[in-house]
């Protein structure tokens, strides 16, 4: 759909840059949303918190801001992360996005939960996890493509 | 290809269903569930550090309790009391309704509670605690009960409030000394402001007061002092006749202005319990902020003041009844109270 439609405004360049992977581009597009969601949840909180903050809460962002960039890099150069790479790694930005968010509420609140830290393990598990598979399809993509040449 | 995008799809939602399913539980555990206080209950205080550190605090303190002390026939019984001894005959207390406008323009009511104690210990505090003397979060029942219970004991309360929900939540950090038994160790962190201030307060048996930052001591410190009871709800409001709160600062769930409860020190055995109405016509602008609750303790003559649980816990009872009209009866863990002498 979005190939039918959503390109109807960009340039024959970008067009071209969307054409090499275009999932990839929507995988951008996610997490620069969920990035802005972060944003205005964090703002939304703030507002009912009788101005209280929390460095944990304000810097949530972070997260899916740098696996935009990432991902964003990824689709200039027209590759990904494979499908089980990109399950992993997203569930694990998803989870660490939480500890972040649990632990701003929590300082809030004067408050803490000893199985929070498990959101924190989790993220960086599954992130190692989705690095593994991801460079793993990155490689056969390269070999794939290295075999299509010589053949 | 096909089967790989499902595969991915149903993997997917079992981790979004396992993450959301763990965040929520997270959540509950936190806010909803009730736990008993695991940690560090009921470390009894050794009496020989408690008495050694009231005659070093004695020694330090002022000479008008000194100078009040009567005879007593054991010499080491006289160097403790005539260094530590209160200068009133007994335990009074004189009730003051004021109001004030804060700074929204609504006048409100307070009440201070103007306490002189013959002795360190007839300002006690009363916790609801299971059978085997555990206080827990779901432990807790209305002032008026607490006040039963206290009577039932054999005491005879003349003012009380409610304290600082010290276990409202199991999570809950804060060191919790009450009637010279410990309770909690575990500090709370100081990057936030309110009841995250770490800021904490105690009374000592030498009939003085202290406000400080949790962190900066231990427990087993506050008990070799001579520590009686130690509150940590906050911020501090005084200090040094100094207002400690800046005019936007506020307790969590708070509104700028509201009901409010505090502790306050004038000098050696001289207490006052402060409790304000709030929320009478408009939630957000009746009562006070911590800012103008502090200017008013220090009106009143207070040099410490410090913030217990306020809103809909806020109460005050004094001579058989309520006094504060507009909060809740809402049920507390502990409150803090006078007893005759």
């Amino acid at each position: 759909m979005i190939a039918r439609w959503g390109t109807s405004f960009m340039s024959k360049r970008l067009k071209a840059l969307y054409a090499k992977n275009p999932r990839q581009w929507i995988e951008c597009l996610v997490w620069l949303m969920v990035t802005i969601l972060v944003i205005v949840g964090k703002s939304i909180y703030y507002a009912n918190a009788h101005s209280l903050s929390s460095d944990w809460m304000g810097n949530a962002w972070i997260c899916p801001f740098v696996y935009f960039i990432l991902n964003l890099a990824l689709a200039l150069f027209g590759k990904d992360l494979g499908a089980y790479g990109r399950l992993f790694a997203n569930t694990g930005i998803a989870s660490l996005i939480l500890y972040f968010f649990l632990m701003g509420v929590y300082e809030m609140a004067s408050n803490y939960n000893e199985s929070t830290p498990v959101f924190l393990f989790t993220g960086i598990a599954f992130l190692i996890v989705g690095t593994i598979l991801g460079v793993a399809h990155f490689l056969s993509q390269k070999k794939s493509s290295e075999t299509a040449i010589q053949a | 290809m096909k089967k790989t995008a499902l595969n991915v799809v149903l993997l997917g939602s079992c981790f979004a269903l396992a993450l959301s399913g763990m965040a929520a539980f997270n959540l509950y555990d936190t806010f909803v569930a009730q736990h008993e206080a695991q940690a560090e209950y009921l470390e009894e205080s050794s009496s020989s550090a408690a008495t050694s550190a009231v005659t070093s605090t004695a020694t330090s303190s002022g000479t008008s309790a000194t100078s009040a002390s009567s005879g007593t026939s054991s010499t080491s019984a006289a160097s403790t009391s005539a260094t530590g001894a209160s200068p009133y005959a007994s335990t009074s207390v004189k009730l003051v309704s004021k109001s004030a406008t804060n700074s929204n323009g609504v006048t409100s009511k307070y009440y201070i509670a103007d306490i002189e104690l013959h002795s360190y210990d007839d300002l006690k505090t009363h916790m609801v605690t299971s059978s085997a003397g555990s206080p827990g979060s779901g432990y807790k029942e209305t002032v008026s009960s607490h006040i039963s219970d206290i009577k039932a004991a054999g005491e005879t309360p003349l003012v009380a409030i409610d304290g600082d929900s010290a276990y409202y939540s199991s999570y809950r950090k804060g060191y919790v000394i009450r009637n010279g038994l410990k309770y909690r160790s575990s500090y709370q962190t100081t990057s936030g402001t309110g009841t995250t201030s770490g800021d904490d307060f105690a009374t000592y048996q030498d009939g003085s007061a202290k406000a400080f930052v949790e962190k900066t001591t231990t427990t087993s410190d506050l008990i070799a002092a001579g520590c009686y009871n130690c509150w940590c709800f906050g911020p501090t409001l005084l200090e040094n006749s100094t207002v400690q709160v800046s005019e936007d600062e506020d307790v969590y769930q708070c509104k700028g202005a509201n009901q409010r409860t505090a502790i306050g020190y004038i000098d050696a055995y001289h207490f006052v319990f402060f409790v304000s109405e709030g929320r009478i016509n408009n939630s957000s602008t009746d009562g006070f902020s911590l800012y103008e609750m502090g200017g008013l303790l220090k009106d009143y003559g207070c040099t410490i003041a410090y913030n217990l649980d306020g809103g809909g816990a806020s109460y005050m009872w004094y001579n058989g009844s309520r006094i504060n009209t507009s909060s809740d009866d809402r049920s507390v863990g502990d409150i803090v109270y006078v007893k005759a002498s």
